[in-house]
């Protein structure tokens, strides 16, 4: 079982940086993804590397712009999607 | 400028010519008649041939770099309306996958729409108005014979994703674009009053799509967005009548949270990515039509379409092209041959004739023959990882991990995944067992050199490889 780290918000703008957006250092938990160009390749890429690296999976009614518009964002989806039904 | 003969975007033209009031796209760039579109494929056309660098003789190999939307599909066809022939650059590749793309079709220019850095290296800049760059690039000593190349009328480049072994760049001239067209309309029977809802990367799909649509007079919707919500708005607000999309759009469609209908949708077709038997169902639940699964591969077009959706590993039975397995059983590897195959492979030059030396093309997919007649994908018989739709190749992976100073070698496969298809995945060699580079390093190496679906989702360190007779790694 994986857990989630305390600091989820860093770990997925770190996720963000690292598989999306080539260098990607102005980027913040609070900036846009999608102004930032966040397409739906991009968004695909994200599932994966959130499945991947934390264990959750991440339901397909998840994948709305309000989930996916900050790390921040990103970051409450995950919880809720690693919380026990 | 050239006369238009046989070219597709004539065709084009004389489709709008019958209903030139009739919108060729609605939804976020506007609406455009088909008279508008012609215009401005006209105006910029005209433009294109006067650059700086567009060669007086011959054939030019203009790259086009531009978002989706009304402006991608004008040069495309403005290109080719030029005499030349278009080369997408999609938007995602990094620059040493665009530089290696620029070298390998030897282009003459990129016509780029946004994004500041280089098309290529080395490129001299033109700003040529509406928002766009021309960047010229010096004229390199092409690796293919140019003669041959020039001899079939090629119209468009396409390298994204080959079949075999690895990228090689695929050459479709105006008449094979035509008499694929021609085909693939037969199962997919789109005409005028169709609207079909645009979804996936113009970079990686513009021949059996919006060629295709605005060839048969139909309108393109173009949503606000990638998502769901999106693509429902817009579906709903334009009156789509058609979704030609991924696996994945149609799993996300399926599970929207609006419970809203889609009333005008008439026909569904999920192609580039196997489709999961949950998402097929769950798609006809939410908006009662079947997802019909379409086998689309760039050297073919859509040779195969299933129309009865009732499992969706069958794509469906051959009409106007023959089929054939590999083998005497009844499951092979899958050959298939008809209208509109590509012409040639540009890297390494090979033409169709020598790719199809035994009269057929090999397309690398198992396949078994269904009793009643139709074709079932049983699974890969190459190397190719298809990632949700996206293709790439073990082999372009592992070159670029063998660039990092921390590794000796290293060895890519596609593990299977139930949503996904496919993922990535990497073993490797390092220098120094003891120190080994991070998941964290060998990613941002890999994302600098590679589109990012290609970079693999898990690293596994190991002490050593397993090779064939000559040396080479073995592949899984």
């Amino acid at each position: 079982m994986h857990g989630l780290p305390a600091n989820l918000e860093e770990a997925l703008l770190g996720l963000v940086r690292e598989k999306l957006f080539e260098g990607g250092a102005t980027l913040t938990v609070e900036t846009d993804l999608f102004a930032a160009g966040l397409d739906s390749m991009g968004i695909m890429q994200l599932m994966i590397s959130i499945e991947e690296r934390f264990g959750v999976r991440v339901p397909e009614s998840a994948v709305t712009r309000d989930h996916f518009s900050t790390a921040s964002s990103l970051a409450a989806m995950v919880r809720r999607c690693a919380a026990p039904a | 400028m050239k006369a238009l003969s046989d070219s597709i975007v004539e065709a084009i033209f004389a489709r709008a010519a019958e209903a030139p009031e009739r919108a060729a796209f609605v939804g976020r760039d506007g609406e455009i008649s088909f008279d508008h579109l012609v215009a401005d494929v006209e105006r910029w056309a005209t433009v294109i041939a006067r650059l700086p660098g567009f060669p007086a003789e011959g054939v030019a190999r203009i790259g086009v770099r531009c978002p989706d939307g009304v402006q991608h599909t004008v040069l495309m066809l403005a290109v080719m309306r030029a005499g030349g022939c278009a080369v997408p650059v999609a938007g995602e590749l990094p620059g040493d996958e665009r530089s290696m793309l620029a070298r390998t079709t030897a282009l003459h220019g990129v016509l780029s729409q946004g994004g500041e850095e280089r098309a290529a290296d080395g490129s001299e800049r033109h700003e040529i108005g509406g928002g766009l760059r021309w960047e010229r690039l010096a004229a390199e000593e092409p690796c293919f014979p140019v003669e041959d190349f020039e001899s079939v009328c090629p119209a468009f480049i396409r390298f994204s994703s080959g079949t075999t072994g690895a990228s090689k760049g695929v050459v479709l001239s105006h008449g094979t674009l035509r008499e694929r067209l021609d085909s693939a309309n037969r199962r997919l029977g789109i005409g005028g009053t169709d609207r079909v809802l645009w979804t996936l990367p113009m970079a990686h799909h513009f021949a059996v799509s919006i060629l295709l649509y605005l060839r048969e007079g139909a309108t393109v919707v173009l949503p606000e967005g990638s998502l769901a919500g999106d693509l429902l708005t817009a579906a709903c607000q334009y009156g789509a009548t058609v979704f030609y999309g991924s696996p994945f759009q149609a799993a996300l469609l399926a599970a929207e949270a609006s419970e809203r209908d889609w009333p005008g949708l008439r026909l569904a077709v999920s192609t580039a990515a196997p489709l999961a038997p949950e998402t097929a169902g769950a798609f006809v639940r939410r908006y009662g039509v079947r997802l019909s699964q379409g086998f689309g591969i760039i050297e073919a077009g859509l040779p195969l379409l299933s129309t009865t959706g009732e499992d969706p590993m069958v794509v469906g039975r051959p009409d106007d092209f023959e089929l054939r397995l590999e083998g005497s059983g009844t499951e092979g590897g899958l050959c298939l041959r008809g209208p509109g195959m590509f012409d040639a492979y540009l890297s390494p030059w090979c033409p169709r004739q020598e790719v199809m030396a035994d009269g057929w093309f090999h397309t690398g997919d198992l396949a078994r023959w269904e009793a009643d007649g139709s074709i079932r994908l049983v699974g890969r018989l190459k190397s190719v990882i298809n990632v949700g739709g996206s293709k790439c190749f073990p082999e372009e992976i592992e070159e670029v991990l063998r660039c990092h100073e921390g590794v000796v070698d290293a060895r890519v496969r596609g593990e299977e995944h139930a949503r996904w298809g496919m993922l990535p995945v990497a073993e490797i060699l390092p220098v120094d067992g003891s120190s080994p580079p991070t998941d964290g390093e060998l990613s941002a190496h890999c994302r600098a050199r590679l589109a990012g679906y290609k970079i693999p989702v898990r690293y596994q360190m190991v002490r050593e490889l397993p090779r064939t007779a000559s040396g080479k790694v073995r592949r899984v």
